[in-house]
């Protein structure tokens, strides 16, 4: 794995082209508008107008392009960039948020291997049986749906008619955190009561974000071990006389190699994919102050989001192709 | 199918459903009217019309696949007429808010007291409404917004697919087939866009873009009247065109990267196959490789995407008129349904109810049939298919 | 006397494809005997490969076994009908007395396994070792007899690891590995070097010899045939259209088709002339040619050709044709 080092730098490498770019867009979108978000930013209609020179002077924006982008870019680096509309550095504000969005993406993300893999399994295992064709059905439909109409269903069903969890508030964390994460840190610290509610809490958002990733992951494993199950190796196992167990174990250790690299990106699109599902349940997570970025101009907020989100996608590639290298001794550095 | 393949041969008879003849009759008129404009069309191309054949009995085989597509045809038929068909015209409701009829549940009948300018006169007239699917929070039917709708997602779909994934895959076989500096500075820009959500850049520039395209609008009229036609809407609502081109705008732009991703991978292995050096060998000029040699070889796998994202478009749009962006009223849209039906949660249930059937149904169409696509295009799935026969030599039925 | 040790009686197998059901083969009757090596010959799609397949009920969906029987005799004298064995009864078989050794080396081995897992498990899964761990270390005299070096350290490799040639000695060590008494090879050298083929030719008879086993051999190669069999069985279109020793085909050659193959590779037991090419290209089996289905391509066709199917006849001791001209 000395390699491994070496392969981390390059790739590196090739992925801060990437990062720039991303901020370059968000500041392309910034300009186009012809409005001026500045008015907006000191407070509407009623801002004087020396509160908008002000902001204008704090925002470098009666300078020429690249200064303004400058400034951006390194005020998000040392942090010192500050949003507009609460005055807190950007990231102090995207640092908080993240969290909520993380701890989402995990309970999703449970839901989605809890899911997607068995059922995958089943359907490859009774390929076009009545039970492989209802999966598959099904999986469909959800995948077909979008996620606001899977969130009111799942709302009408769960908080209304069945009253099994909680739509208001965020329940604190442990006291003692370590990740930073509530669930994680309950569970490191052993405080079920803290526990409980975290669960109570997110369990439907997570399950509404990842039903739908759920569905693919069920498609996508049972193509995967189909596709495992129709090659010349599996027929010399048979040949070689393998009992059926032991063939299966073969094709299922073939077939989850690209499902676990899908994995990585899935959690990765997880991430990214809140936004929706915040605004609805009320989760003050990064995708909703993303969506209030925007409905509110705030640049510089919406910068710092979006930088965020590169990162995001760029590690989940990341950890893919790593994931990639350690399970198919075929690949090496 | 008896195929006449010389007297001293067996002939192999289908069990031949009715499907089975439409579709030929259907490839058949298809074949004869490509002969009208080419010359000898027919017999150049008796190979690729047999296996378009095939294709269709696989498709006729799937009884997902031909929900799908009865789906699509149902959806692209209400899209092209639904704005026609509607019992109330899209814009006979003043968006306001003081209508009484507000928020009718399905199934309820209201008078109305109805004031209306028509060629330069006031009138006023006492007409009854049965609201069958209820009515939205300005009084509109629920189901007229429903097939006037249909209208507004074809045409979003039609167009994005026809410019974004159009993009992407130029770019990409461009950039797959040259290389070098070429392909690092496309697929460097692509992975900008890539690794910005999708969701996020198509909200961002939805937001954004509106002010430009009405101004844009506005200074040419010919524009607007192109737009509204095909929308089907009246040119009173034409400053509401700039928020609904901001949505097609922003859904291009987040679309044809991934098109430009995966065509570059395919076109990268296709260029080192043999019929690529033979062609560069005879001196074929670089378009012709592309786009009559290496495209076709390609394209199996992108056109099953291209009909999967037909729906999800759909899906993203409505996305976005959920959040209040894209489509307003008075344009008809279904998310836009739904986005009124969360504000009155969950009392007004048929506002996300039937929308939201009627996004899921087309959406499952689309992605119905583009399984099937799949199915049948993938060589290892097709051998599997397996075939009932009648054997007309032995007379009986043979079962596989 | 030889005695056989398979009899295949009126084999038919066909695939129920989209496009037609292809009659892969139909009819087809040969006897493997005892300590022979048998060659089954004939251009690519003719059958062979099906035929060998089907022995041990290897035939999967879309393929189906519509017809025949595969007596098998055992070493014990008894007999019994491969084809009507159950799945317990057939796999009980398979990798332990009729082993097979397939085409492509680079897909028979598992990519994510160790060759020497792979070999052991030949041998745990039917009892001959306790568990993998002592199936691994058996391995290792499997590999040292497939002639690779440095087997203790080869056992841990990857199937990526090694090269085509050594990656196919690894699969007749699986093959060998529970000392079977039938090995069917399917063209075992044709993805390989031509240096390389000859090695791993070799090293197939000397285990042959050594195991007292016997080995149908499937290959398009004359060449080989010459070489390595004793009889040989030619096929044309799932048919078998002549059967007999080597000499007898090579020397006196009864059936157009077999004289035309012979006319079209340098022949390696005789005056070495003009090579010709056969006329025509290889019939659809989905609509085969009615009545000898080489009717179509042959210099002798008559009307009879055309409507009846010729059946096997024996013209010399051992040496049989279906052909209406005999």
């Amino acid at each position: 794995m000395a390699g491994l080092g070496k392969f981390l730098v390059r790739r590196g490498l090739t992925f801060i082209p990437t990062l720039i770019g991303v901020t370059l867009i968000v500041f392309i979108i910034a300009y186009v508008i012809p409005a001026n978000p500045v008015r907006a930013w000191a407070g509407g209609e009623k801002a004087s107008q020396a509160a908008i020179e002000m902001i204008k002077e704090e925002y470098h924006l009666n300078q020429p392009w690249y200064d303004q982008y400058w400034f951006l870019v390194k005020g998000l680096f040392t942090n010192s960039l500050l949003d507009p509309l609460n005055q807190e550095p950007v990231f102090t504000n995207i640092g908080n948020r993240f969290v909520v969005t993380f701890q989402l993406a995990l309970f999703a993300f449970f839901f989605v291997v809890l899911i997607g893999l068995p059922l995958g399994i089943i359907s490859a295992l009774k390929r076009n049986s009545a039970t492989d064709m209802t999966l598959r059905i099904i999986a469909l439909i959800f995948i077909s749906t979008p996620i606001y109409v899977i969130a009111y269903l799942f709302i009408w069903l769960f908080f209304i008619h069945w009253n099994a969890t909680t739509l208001a508030g965020i329940p604190p964390g442990p006291p003692h955190s370590i990740t930073h994460i509530p669930v994680i840190d309950d569970i490191l610290t052993l405080n079920w009561g803290n526990f409980t509610q975290q669960v109570e809490r997110f369990w439907l958002p997570g399950f509404t974000l990842g039903i739908a990733a759920a569905g693919v992951l069920m498609r996508f494993t049972r193509n995967s071990f189909l596709e495992a199950y129709s090659r010349d190796s599996t027929l010399f196992l048979k040949a070689k006389g393998v009992p059926k167990s032991r063939l299966y174990k073969h094709v299922l250790k073939n077939a989850l190699v690209p499902v676990i690299t899908i994995l990585a990106l899935q959690f990765g699109g997880l991430l990214a994919g809140t936004p929706i599902t915040e605004t609805i349940f009320n989760l003050p997570g990064i995708g909703r102050y993303a969506l209030q970025a925007i409905m509110y101009l705030d640049f510089p907020a919406l910068i710092g989001v979006t930088f965020l989100y590169a990162i995001v996608f760029v590690t989940a590639n990341l950890v893919a192709d790593i994931l990639y290298v350690i399970i198919d001794p075929r690949v090496r550095l | 199918m008896a195929e006449q393949t010389g007297e001293y041969e067996i002939r192999e008879e289908y069990e031949m459903g009715i499907l089975d003849r439409i579709s030929d009759r259907l490839i058949d008129g298809f074949a004869s009217f490509m002969d009208l404009f080419k010359k000898d069309w027919k017999r150049r191309n008796q190979s690729r019309i047999k296996e378009w054949k095939l294709m269709a009995y696989a498709v006729n085989r799937s009884p997902p696949t031909l929900l799908g597509l009865l789906i699509v045809i149902v959806y692209i038929f209400i899209g092209i007429f639904g704005p026609y068909l509607t019992p109330w015209p899209y814009d006979f409701f003043p968006v306001t808010y003081n209508y009484s009829t507000q928020l009718a549940p399905p199934g309820s009948t209201y008078f109305l007291n109805v004031t209306q300018l028509q060629n330069g006169y006031i009138i006023h007239y006492t007409t009854y409404i049965h609201y069958l699917l209820g009515s939205d929070t300005y009084g509109r039917d629920v189901l007229s917004i429903l097939l006037a709708g249909a209208r507004t997602a074809l045409v979003l779909d039609i167009f994005i697919i026809l410019i974004g994934p159009t993009m992407g895959i130029i770019f990409g076989l461009i950039s797959g087939y040259y290389g070098g500096k070429v392909d690092e500075t496309i697929m460097r820009i692509t992975d900008m866009f890539l690794a910005f959500p999708g969701l996020i850049l198509a909200i961002a520039l939805s937001a954004v873009l509106p002010g430009r395209i009405q101004s844009f609008l506005n200074a040419h009229i010919w524009a607007q009247i192109i737009v509204l036609k095909l929308f089907a809407l009246h040119p009173r609502d034409v400053n509401n065109l700039g928020k609904l081109l901001a949505v097609f705008v922003a859904l291009v732009i987040v679309w044809w990267p991934g098109y430009a991703r995966i065509t570059r991978g395919s076109t990268l292995t296709e260029r080192e196959s043999l019929y690529v050096e033979a062609a560069r060998a005879i001196g074929l000029p670089t378009r012709t490789i592309l786009f009559r040699h290496i495209l076709p070889n390609i394209i199996g796998p992108i056109l099953v995407m291209i009909t999967m994202d037909f729906g999800n478009i759909i899906l993203t749009e409505a996305g976005l008129s959920f959040l209040g962006l894209g489509a307003v009223p008075p344009i008809p849209d279904w998310g836009n349904l739904i986005n009124q039906g969360s504000q009155q949660f969950p009392q007004a249930w048929w506002l996300v109810a039937f929308p939201g059937l009627v996004i899921v149904t087309v959406v499952l169409g689309w992605n119905l049939l583009g399984d099937g696509l799949r199915d049948i295009l993938d060589p290892r799935t097709r051998r599997s298919l397996e075939f009932k026969l009648k054997k007309k030599s032995k007379g009986g039925e043979t079962s596989a | 006397m030889p005695e056989p040790i398979i009899e295949i009686k009126n084999l038919s197998v066909y695939f129920y494809t989209y496009a037609g059901v292809v009659k892969a083969i139909e009819n087809v009757s040969f006897d493997i005997y005892r300590g022979e090596t048998l060659a089954l010959v004939g251009e690519t799609g003719c059958g062979k490969s099906v035929t060998s397949r089907a022995i041990a009920k290897l035939i999967e969906s879309p393929g189906k076994i519509v017809n025949g029987q595969v007596i098998y005799h055992r070493d014990d004298g008894s007999t019994v009908d491969l084809l009507k064995l159950d799945d317990e009864g057939i796999r009980e078989i398979r990798g332990n007395e009729i082993a097979y050794i397939f085409q492509d080396p680079h897909s028979s081995l598992d990519p994510l396994y160790t060759v020497g897992y792979q070999i052991g498990e030949a041998m745990e899964v039917h009892e001959k070792v306790k568990n993998i761990k002592e199936g691994v270390s058996k391995a290792v005299n499997i590999l040292r007899e497939v002639l690779i070096p440095d087997p203790e350290n080869r056992v841990k490799n990857y199937p990526h690891e090694l090269s085509g040639g050594m990656k196919q000695r690894v699969v007749i060590g699986v093959g060998i590995a529970n000392n079977p008494r039938l090995l069917i090879a399917d063209e075992p050298t044709t993805a390989l070097d031509v240096t390389v083929q000859a090695q791993i030719l070799e090293l197939l008879n000397e285990l042959k010899r050594k195991y007292n086993a016997t080995v149908l051999l499937i290959t398009h190669n004359l060449g080989v045939v010459a070489e390595t069999a004793q009889r040989v069985v030619v096929m044309y279109a799932g048919k078998v259209v002549e059967m007999g020793t080597v000499d007898q085909i090579f020397h006196n050659p009864l059936h157009p088709y077999t004289v035309a193959l012979l006319r079209a590779v340098p022949n390696p037991l005789g005056k070495i002339e003009k090579l010709e090419s056969i006329p025509g290209t290889v019939p659809n089996l989905i609509t085969p040619p009615k009545g000898c289905r080489f009717h179509p391509r042959c210099p002798f066709a008559e009307e009879r050709c055309r409507k009846e199917v010729p059946k096997l006849k024996e013209i010399e001791p051992g040496h049989f044709v279906a052909c209406h001209r005999y």
